[in-house]
């Protein structure tokens, strides 16, 4: 089946989910109130669920999967390594150092544009270090370290924090979490994801290329310095603006485009919208199971979920490289 | 055909591409040759311009129109395992393409051509992994011939394969060059050089210290000189 199918059919997922979403939750919404809530006709309590909670959720679950879908897509094949991904190369714990720092010195106003630019110095690192061709495990390596510093960095900065309502933001942020979404986030997400993904989707046809290495990629008039500048804008812009709003969300970028490479056979360039597609259905998916089944007082961090959904398909991966 | 004047690659303070002037004329295989170290993959991507280098070639400097121009065969050619054979030649046309655009029909022929030289039509519609190493090598070349330019390059094409291979591989180079082409092959095996080529060069620490009729070009004192072994074939110790 054709790429094109396969687009169409991602798209209509991600549509059922995030309306599917609009019902399910502690309460149940039937489709014409749902529906009468979408335009505000409905009961009071029920236009404030469906106009402030779900939906603003539901959009921003969505933006926030599509942009970790397309980033990881577009790292993997850039650095041709299956193990490139947002979250374990540590520009997700980059982005959520820059949220932490605004936050700290009390710039709340800073958070979006201080998470974008520490992923931008994250993915910046990243891929100066694949292009040394250090190997998988090198790049993975530097990754780790990379996160592992930014991670440091921010349980220090909410070790000296002044208060506990700080330190809860630090659980906020390193473990990612949609409970406090509105629409303002969504508008403030909504733009900077979508310039993101747009910068990854040009990549993609250079991405093609570069799979046949880096050499033959440039004497077919393939720039890798501006493919290079592509993926490292476009992945900060969606990883900067999606941890902004949500905190580090794991692995997400790591099996998307795994799972829609085997299922699809997409090429490099396809992988870029179809991973962006599939990230945000998944997300859409699991963050509603999360909100119909937490008890008031007990919120599950969404983070928490896809990396127990990831770590076992992360661990087999890197067994099946071995 | 193309020109390269006065190519010289310097990594540092080393030099290992020293000042190489040469002309290759259409319709000319020039094998080039050497003992490991001795500049031969330098000079062949600094003329495809993947090396900063000192000097010019007849080339345009621009990147996609030296791509219309070149295509080049690297040395350890790499695609990706799942992708289809056709999918893999077909990116031999991405000069050509805009970042949207579709294969046109010129496009497709080029792609048919090429395949047919190579005689990789057969594993259309397989994916890369699934074929040996001569074939992988013969869908690389395929690659490289869709582009149809005036001049290509070839690093070390033959080496890994088994004797069939090499032979086949080298005779599909040739008719290229028989079609016009200009061809510049770095090989090891000096055999398949005097066989083929039209012209050897011979490089030797970073310079063209010889380029000269193929049938000529490997006397007795160029094997002992700069190959170190006689023409039986013996080490000089």
């Amino acid at each position: 089946m054709s790429a094109q199918f396969w687009s169409v059919f991602m798209a209509s997922i991600c549509l059922v989910a995030v309306l599917a979403s609009l019902f399910i939750g502690s309460t149940w919404i039937e489709l014409s109130n749902v529906l009468a809530g979408l335009i505000g006709r409905s009961s009071d309590p029920v236009n404030t669920i469906i106009q402030d909670i779900r939906l603003p959720r539901a959009l921003l679950a969505a933006l926030v999967g599509a942009g970790l879908g397309a980033s990881g897509a577009a790292l993997q094949g850039f650095t041709r390594n299956p193990l490139a991904a947002p979250g374990l190369l540590g520009f997700s714990a980059c982005a959520a150092l820059g949220a932490v720092l605004a936050l700290y010195f009390n710039f709340p106003a800073l958070i979006t544009p201080a998470a974008i630019g520490f992923a931008l110095v994250g993915a910046l690192a990243m891929t100066m270090f694949s292009r040394r061709k250090s190997g998988a495990s090198g790049l993975v390596l530097a990754g780790i370290g990379i996160g592992a510093l930014a991670t440091a960095i921010t349980g220090l900065t909410m070790n000296l924090a002044p208060n506990p309502w700080a330190l809860s933001e630090l659980v906020y942020w390193l473990m990612g979490s949609l409970k406090n979404a509105d629409g303002v986030d969504v508008l403030i997400a909504g733009p900077l994801t979508l310039m993101g993904c747009i910068l990854l989707f040009c990549s993609g046809p250079a991405l093609r290329g570069l799979g046949l290495g880096e050499d033959t990629a440039q004497s077919l008039g393939i720039s890798v310095r501006q493919t290079q500048w592509l993926i490292v804008l476009g992945s900060a812009l969606c990883i900067g603006s999606g941890v902004a709003v949500a905190g580090a969300i794991g692995f997400v970028g790591l099996f998307v485009p795994h799972i829609l490479r085997f299922l699809t056979k997409a090429d490099e360039a396809w992988l870029i919208p179809l991973s962006a597609l599939g990230g945000a259905s998944f997300l859409v998916v699991i963050d509603t199971l999360i909100r119909a089944t937490s008890g008031p007082g007990t919120p599950l961090y969404l983070g928490i979920v896809t990396s127990l959904i990831g770590v076992p398909f992360f661990l087999w991966l890197a067994w099946r490289q071995s | 055909m193309i020109d390269l004047k006065n190519i010289s690659v310097r990594y540092g303070s080393k030099t290992v591409v020293d000042a190489v002037t040469a002309t290759v004329n259409a319709g000319q295989f020039i094998a080039m040759v050497g003992p490991n170290g001795s500049g031969k993959s330098s000079l062949l991507k600094a003329v495809a311009g993947l090396l900063p280098h000192e000097g010019s070639t007849s080339l345009p400097s621009g990147r996609k129109d030296r791509a219309k121009q070149l295509s080049y065969l690297a040395q350890n050619c790499t695609a990706p395992h799942n992708r289809n054979v056709e999918d893999i030649i077909a990116l031999g046309r991405t000069p050509f393409l805009g970042p949207l655009s579709k294969l046109s029909e010129a496009d497709q022929r080029a792609i048919e051509s090429a395949a047919m030289a190579c005689e990789t039509r057969q594993y259309f519609g397989r994916e890369f992994g699934t074929l040996s190493g001569g074939e992988q090598m013969r869908v690389h070349l395929s690659r490289a011939l869709a582009t149809d330019t005036p001049v290509i390059l070839a690093d070390e094409p033959t080496t890994a394969l088994d004797p069939y291979y090499q032979l086949s591989l080298m005779n599909i180079l040739r008719a290229s060059a028989d079609a016009g082409k200009s061809l510049i092959v770095a090989l090891h095996d000096l055999k398949l050089a005097e066989r083929y080529a039209d012209r050897i060069w011979i490089m030797q620490a970073g310079r063209l210290v010889a380029d000269e009729p193929a049938d000529t070009a490997l006397s007795e004192g160029i094997l002992r000189d700069i190959f170190r072994v006689t023409p039986s074939g013996d080490v000089i110790g």
